[in-house]
């Protein structure tokens, strides 16, 4: 018995080890498959720190209309990594990566293959984030202006996205 | 073939080796629920916004069944989060066994896809770990006659967490040695302009060629760390430079979870005949 499950799991483990490697390397003639799928989701978590996760930076600067006047602008998801900077509370890390979901798939490419209801949706749902957390309720309207930098090639190009809403 | 001679030799010595090192897989299994249950505090205020504006939807039986914690969070999100910290709460005073271990895997399972918005590779990791953990428990124990497979397979799902670790490793230096952004140190230029993650209090100006040695750095260190944890000689020389490159993550690149979880991974390689020691002494 002991023998016998001793080799079952070598041998597992010697299955397992290669198609770990077979993914890892991902030679292009390995055909998608399930298993595949399963490994890269479940089973190798990573790779971290891949180059499109790094290249591309976004931020949203929102501001409101309050008697006939715009009010300052702020970052809020910057502002709640310089919270979590200056008490190390990770509840301002998670808010800030909230809403940085909210804006990263409005910004994300390309929107011509996305659906319009979809999209609608999307900044809908930012909109009504904005506006409950942030936006005083006598403002009469909000804008947001969403900026996306790319550093690549030791350079830093910078491209935006302004929306103003009615209350 | 000598070497695969003895490689197996090795596995097998391993999988059937009486005195596991159980003092280390209780601290492996309840420092992966700590940082569980503190991740749940912190998570706790956004929780509500991310249920309310980033609703999960269920379409299928078996997600619902899979995921029915969720469904729970989604009516009673204070009940779901009280059940959690119940059940680590029991787990960590009690010992590691396969029913705790299977419902933290389940509830932590379930909250990262509640909170995917939020996730990052530290949700991926950790759920990977608390999956093996389950079967790294010898508790309850199982009849006589099978007390021996049941040795054998928490053996096995010990080395199994050791291998995922090398894995991720070599996945993620892999992919950077084969990206022309990281060989050229583009990629560490790149995570100096991330508004929101690099960390301004230790931003310096670089030029090229130092961008390209931190690079290199990182390439280096995670494809040889794979291989050089296995030799004794360099397991505590590779964890210490490992500890202070994750370290470097906490701090300069803001994302605490994933560097603690990838430190505390690395509990799976103290090495065995000093866990020996500190009980021979306790």
């Amino acid at each position: 018995m002991k023998q016998r499950l001793t080799t079952i799991i070598l041998l597992l483990l010697s299955l397992h080890g290669l198609f770990s490697l077979a993914f890892i390397f991902d030679p292009p003639v390995l055909p998608p498959s399930r298993l595949a799928t399963f490994y890269k989701v479940y089973l190798l978590p990573g790779p971290f720190f891949t180059e499109s996760r790094i290249i591309e930076s976004q931020s949203l600067h929102l501001s409101w209309k309050m008697k006939d006047q715009w009010q300052p602008p702020i970052n809020t998801s910057k502002e709640n990594y310089d919270n979590y900077r200056a008490c190390f509370n990770p509840t301002y890390l998670f808010r800030s990566r909230l809403e940085h979901t909210f804006y990263v798939r409005i910004l994300r490419e390309p929107y011509a293959s996305l659906e319009k209801k979809e999209r609608a949706k999307e900044i809908e749902q930012l909109r009504q984030y904005l506006s409950d957390t942030y936006v005083p309720k006598e403002a009469d309207s909000l804008r947001i202006v969403m900026i996306k930098s790319r550093a690549q090639n030791f350079k830093v190009k910078v491209d935006s996205l302004q929306m103003i809403f009615a209350r | 073939m000598i070497s695969i001679t003895s490689y197996r030799k090795y596995l097998i010595s391993v999988l059937q080796r009486e005195n596991s090192p159980e003092l280390l897989r209780n601290v492996f299994c309840k420092s992966l629920y700590v940082f569980l249950f503190a991740k749940i505090i912190f998570l706790e205020p956004v929780l509500k916004e991310v249920i309310a504006y980033l609703p999960v939807e269920l379409n299928s039986t078996w997600h619902h069944i899979l995921y029915a914690p969720i469904k729970l969070a989604q009516v009673a999100l204070n009940v779901f989060l009280l059940l959690i910290q119940i059940v680590i709460l029991i787990a960590l005073f009690v010992r590691v066994n396969y029913f705790t271990s299977a419902l933290i895997f389940w509830f932590s399972f379930s909250l990262s896809r509640l909170t995917q918005p939020l996730a990052n590779g530290s949700d991926q990791v950790l759920n990977l770990f608390l999956f093996i953990s389950i079967f790294l428990s010898a508790k309850p124990s199982l009849p006589a006659t099978l007390k021996e497979s049941q040795k054998i397979i928490s053996n096995f799902a010990w080395l199994l967490c050791q291998l995922q670790l090398v894995l991720i490793y070599l996945l993620s230096g892999y992919d950077k040695l084969m990206s022309k952004a990281w060989r050229s140190g583009d990629a560490i230029y790149s995570i100096t302009n991330l508004e929101t993650y690099s960390n301004p209090w230790f931003a310096i100006t670089l030029n090229k060629s130092i961008f390209a040695v931190i690079a290199w750095w990182v390439i280096l260190f995670e494809l040889s760390f794979p291989l050089l944890i296995w030799f004794s000689r360099f397991r505590i020389p590779i964890l210490i430079i490992g500890f202070l490159f994750h370290m470097g993550i906490i701090f300069f690149l803001n994302l605490p979870d994933f560097g603690i979880i990838m430190i505390l991974s690395y509990i799976l390689f103290i090495p065995y005949q000093r866990e020996n020691k500190i009980l021979s002494s306790s």
